[in-house]
C-alpha cells in the first residue's frame, strides 16, 4: 500500500506490551482512516457495556491517508474511545505535530488498551517504542508537561497529553497538543487519564510511502497558493474563527445565558474586532497556511487562544463581557485540559440552577472570580467541582425538577456555540451528530438563512446529510482539516486528486461519501448496542428549552422551535439514511453498506427493521 | 434612504460596516458594495437579506430598504 503505512501500533498498558499490527487494503478502502478506523476498532474490540473509565476501554489515535503530507491543513489526528460523558461513541480531532510524527514513524494509528499501575507516558521513535515513567509529570498542567517533555526529548517531537482534568477523570477532559490545540470533547482525555497515561510522545524520521510523490508535491504547492489567493484570506488570518462572533450576534444564534437567548447585550465588547486589537500572536497546526489560533493576553498577561467556540461559551453563555477575563478562563481550561465548550455549558447551567434556587452554591451571571474558583474545583473534583465535573446531563439528573429542560446537551454531550431557537436545520444537525451535540459534522445555519429559517422542509434534511457526509465522513477519515473548504471556499474536488497522488487509488467524492455513510451506520450501531432497548428517537432530540421557551430579545424575539416540525425533519432524516423510526439502521441498510455482520451482531441486542 | 449593513469579511473587503444611502433609481446590491474583488468571489458564499428576506447580489435596492450582506461561514 502507498499513502497508508498499513501499520497500527498496539500498546497494552496492563501487560506492559507493545505490538505492531499490519492491516490490509480492504480496511483502508472501506474505512479510509481516522474516525473510520476508530469506530471499526471500537465496534470490533470493545465488550458492550464496558465502563468507559475502566482498563477495558480502548483509546484510539488515528491518522488518515492524507495526514502529515505536504498538503493544506493536514497535520491532524482523530482521538476516540467509548465516551465517559455520553456512554456512546466519542471522538474528536486536533492539530498536532504528533500527527506528522506518527505517520513518519511508520504508523497510521495507536490503540491503547489496559491501564498502567503508575503514571506512564508512551515514547515512540520509529520502531523503538517505550512505556516510560510519568510520575514526575503527573499532577502538572499541560503547558508544563509539554515543556518538560521537550526538555527531555528535544523540540522535534509531537506530543499529545492531558492535564489535571484528565488525571482526575473529569468527564469532559480533552487531549491537548501544541499549547493550544484540543480534541476529544466527549471525555477522551479522561479515558487517557483512567489508563494512567499522561502523554504520548512521537518522533518519526521516515518518509511516508507515496504513489506519486512528485505529483503530490505539485498539487500541494498549487493548493497552498489557491488558499492564499482567496479574497477573504487576509481577514481570516486576522480574525480566524472569531469572525463568527459578530455574525452570530447579527443572526441571533450566539449562545447567551445558558442558551436562553441568541443575542448578548455586551457582544460588541468581546467580538472579533476587539480580539483583533488585543491579539499578540497567531498559533496553529502543522502544515496549515491559515492558522486560526488567536493568542490574546489574559488578565495576568499570559497568552490564551481565543477561538469562537471558547469565547461563545465562556463569554455570553455565562454572561461575561470582558475579553481578558474570558482569556483567563480559557488559559485555565487549556492548562487543566478541560473542554471549553462543555465547561461554558456546565457553568451556564450552574448559574441558572443557582438563580432558580436548585443548588445551594451562589453563582451569579458573569461573576468572573467565582467562575475561576469553579474551574479549579472542577479540574481537581473538589467540593461542588466533583458534581460539576460530571457534565450537565448528570448534574441535571441529580438536581432534578425542571432542570432537564435547560440542561443543554444531546446524548450527554453539551451543545457547542450556536443557539437554535430559530434554526431548525441546525437543531437537526446537533440532534443527529454522531458524538452528541457538536457542530463539526454539519453546520447549516448560513445555508438555512439563505433558504428561510422558518421552514421545516426536506431540503434542510438533505443539507444536513450532505454536510455530514463531507465533514463527518470524508474529512474525519482522510483526517485533514475542513476549514480550507468551509471557510475559504477551497474546492472539494482537490481531495480525490490528493488521494490519487498519495495512495494511487481512484475514489470519487461520491465514493468517499459512501464511506461516510458506512461510518455513520457503524457509529449508530455502536450507540444502539450500548443503549439496547433504551435507544429511541428522543436520543436525537435537542433539549426542551428551544421548543418551549421563545427568545425574548433581539430581532427574532418570540421565535422557538416547533416540536412536531422537528420530529418531521427527524423522520425524513431517518428515511433518507435508511434508518427506521427509532433511528436504527435497517438490516438492508447495513447490508448495502457491506456491514451485514454488524446487523447480525446488533440483532443480539435489538430487533432490526 | 436605504440602510446597508455588512458583516465579517464582506465588510472588510467593502471597507465599511454600515451606511445610509439615498437611492435615486433602484440599484443592484453589488453596486452598493463596491468590492473590487467581487468577480473572484463565489456568489454562493455571500448571503443577502433585504428587509429580512433572502435576496441576491443582483436584487435591486430601493429607498427604505434594509439591506444586510454577510458571508456564508462554515461554523468552524
Amino acid at each position: 500500500m502507498k499513502g497508508w503505512n498499513g501499520k497500527i501500533l498496539r500498546v497494552d498498558l496492563s501487560a506492559n506490551k507493545v505490538t505492531v499490527q499490519e492491516y490490509d487494503e480492504k480496511l483502508a478502502l472501506d474505512f479510509i482512516g481516522g474516525r473510520g478506523f476508530a469506530v471499526k476498532i471500537l465496534w470490533d474490540e470493545l465488550d458492550p457495556g464496558v465502563d468507559p473509565l475502566s482498563p477495558k476501554n480502548k483509546l484510539v489515535v488515528a491518522a488518515g491517508p492524507l495526514t502529515g503530507l505536504p498538503l493544506p491543513s493536514s497535520g491532524k489526528l482523530v482521538v476516540a474511545a467509548k465516551s465517559p460523558l455520553t456512554g456512546g461513541y466519542g471522538d474528536g480531532n486536533l492539530g498536532s505535530m504528533a500527527a506528522n510524527h506518527l505517520r513518519r514513524a511508520g504508523y497510521d494509528g495507536i490503540i491503547i488498551d489496559g491501564a498502567a499501575e503508575k503514571p506512564v507516558y508512551l515514547y515512540v521513535e520509529d520502531e523503538k517504542v517505550e512505556i516510560l515513567s510519568a510520575e514526575d509529570l503527573w499532577g502538572l498542567g499541560v503547558f508544563d508537561t509539554e515543556k518538560r517533555l521537550k526538555e527531555k526529548h528535544g523540540k522535534n517531537i509531537g506530543i499529545l497529553s492531558i492535564g489535571q482534568a484528565g488525571e482526575n477523570l473529569v468527564r469532559y477532559a480533552v487531549i491537548r497538543s501544541q499549547e493550544g490545540r484540543a480534541g476529544g470533547r466527549p471525555g477522551i482525555g479522561a479515558v487517557m487519564g483512567s489508563k494512567k497515561l499522561k502523554a504520548i510522545v512521537i518522533k518519526g524520521t521516515k518518509e511516508i510511502p507515496l504513489a506519486d510523490p512528485e505529483e503530490l508535491r505539485k498539487l500541494g504547492r498549487e493548493a497552498y497558493n489557491d488558499i492564499k489567493g482567496r479574497p477573504n484570506y487576509d481577514f481570516w488570518i486576522r480574525q480566524g474563527t472569531m469572525a463568527v462572533h459578530v455574525w452570530c450576534q447579527e443572526n441571533s444564534v450566539l449562545p447567551t445565558y445558558n442558551f436562553r437567548e441568541g443575542v448578548f447585550e455586551y457582544a460588541d465588547k468581546i467580538n472579533g474586532d476587539v480580539m483583533e486589537k488585543l491579539k499578540v500572536a497567531r498559533y496553529g497546526c502543522p502544515n496549515c497556511n491559515m492558522q486560526c489560533g488567536n493568542m490574546n493576553p489574559d488578565v495576568e498577561g499570559r497568552q490564551a487562544e481565543m477561538d469562537y467556540e471558547n469565547v461563545g461559551l465562556l463569554g455570553s453563555n455565562i454572561g461575561l463581557a470582558d475579553l481578558k477575563q474570558i482569556a483567563t478562563l480559557i488559559w485555565m481550561a487549556d492548562n487543566y485540559g478541560i473542554d471549553t465548550i462543555s465547561l461554558g455549558s456546565v457553568i451556564g447551567f450552574t448559574m441558572e440552577a443557582s438563580e432558580k434556587g436548585l443548588i445551594d452554591e451562589r453563582v451569579e451571571w458573569g461573576d468572573f472570580e467565582k467562575v475561576k474558583e469553579l474551574v479549579e474545583k472542577i479540574a481537581f473534583r473538589n467540593g461542588i467541582g466533583d458534581l460539576l465535573a460530571e457534565g450537565v446531563k448528570r448534574i441535571s439528573d441529580k438536581i432534578g425538577k425542571e432542570s432537564k429542560d435547560w440542561a443543554m446537551h444531546v446524548k450527554g454531550l453539551e451543545i457547542s456555540g450556536y443557539d437554535c431557537h430559530y434554526a431548525p436545520g441546525m437543531a437537526l444537525s446537533f440532534g443527529t451528530s454522531p458524538i452528541g451535540a457538536h457542530h463539526k459534522d454539519a453546520w447549516v445555519i448560513s445555508w438555512e438563512i439563505k433558504v428561510g429559517r422558518d421552514a421545516y422542509t426536506k431540503d434542510k434534511v438533505d443539507k444536513v446529510i450532505e454536510f455530514q457526509r463531507i465533514r463527518g465522513g470524508m474529512f474525519e477519515s482522510l483526517v485533514t482539516c475542513r476549514l480550507p473548504w468551509i471557510e475559504l471556499g477551497f474546492e472539494l474536488e482537490w481531495y480525490p486528486k490528493f488521494l490519487k497522488a498519495a495512495a494511487g487509488v481512484t475514489l470519487t467524492l461520491n465514493d468517499l461519501y459512501t464511506v461516510g455513510d458506512r461510518i455513520y451506520a457503524l457509529i449508530r450501531a455502536f450507540w444502539v448496542r450500548e443503549y439496547e432497548g433504551k435507544w429511541d428517537r428522543n436520543m436525537d432530540t435537542p433539549p426542551a428549552r428551544w421548543f418551549k421557551e421563545p427568545l425574548t430579545k433581539g430581532p427574532f424575539a418570540g421565535k422557538k422551535l416547533d416540536f412536531d416540525g422537528f420530529q418531521k425533519l427527524l423522520s425524513w432524516y431517518y428515511e433518507s439514511r435508511g434508518w427506521d423510526e427509532r433511528g436504527i439502521p435497517r438490516k438492508e441498510t447495513f447490508e448495502k453498506l457491506g456491514l451485514g455482520h454488524v446487523a447480525t451482531e446488533l440483532e443480539k441486542y435489538v430487533k432490526l427493521s | 434612504m436605504a440602510k446597508i449593513k455588512l458583516i465579517g469579511w464582506v465588510a472588510d473587503l467593502a471597507k465599511f460596516k454600515e451606511k445610509e444611502i439615498k437611492i435615486d433609481s433602484p440599484i443592484e446590491v453589488k453596486e452598493l458594495l463596491n468590492i473590487k474583488e467581487i468577480d473572484k468571489i463565489d456568489k454562493e458564499r455571500i448571503i443577502v437579506l433585504i428587509n429580512g428576506k433572502p435576496a441576491t447580489l443582483e436584487t435591486k435596492v430601493k429607498n427604505n430598504d434594509n439591506v444586510v450582506v454577510m458571508p456564508v461561514i462554515g461554523g468552524g
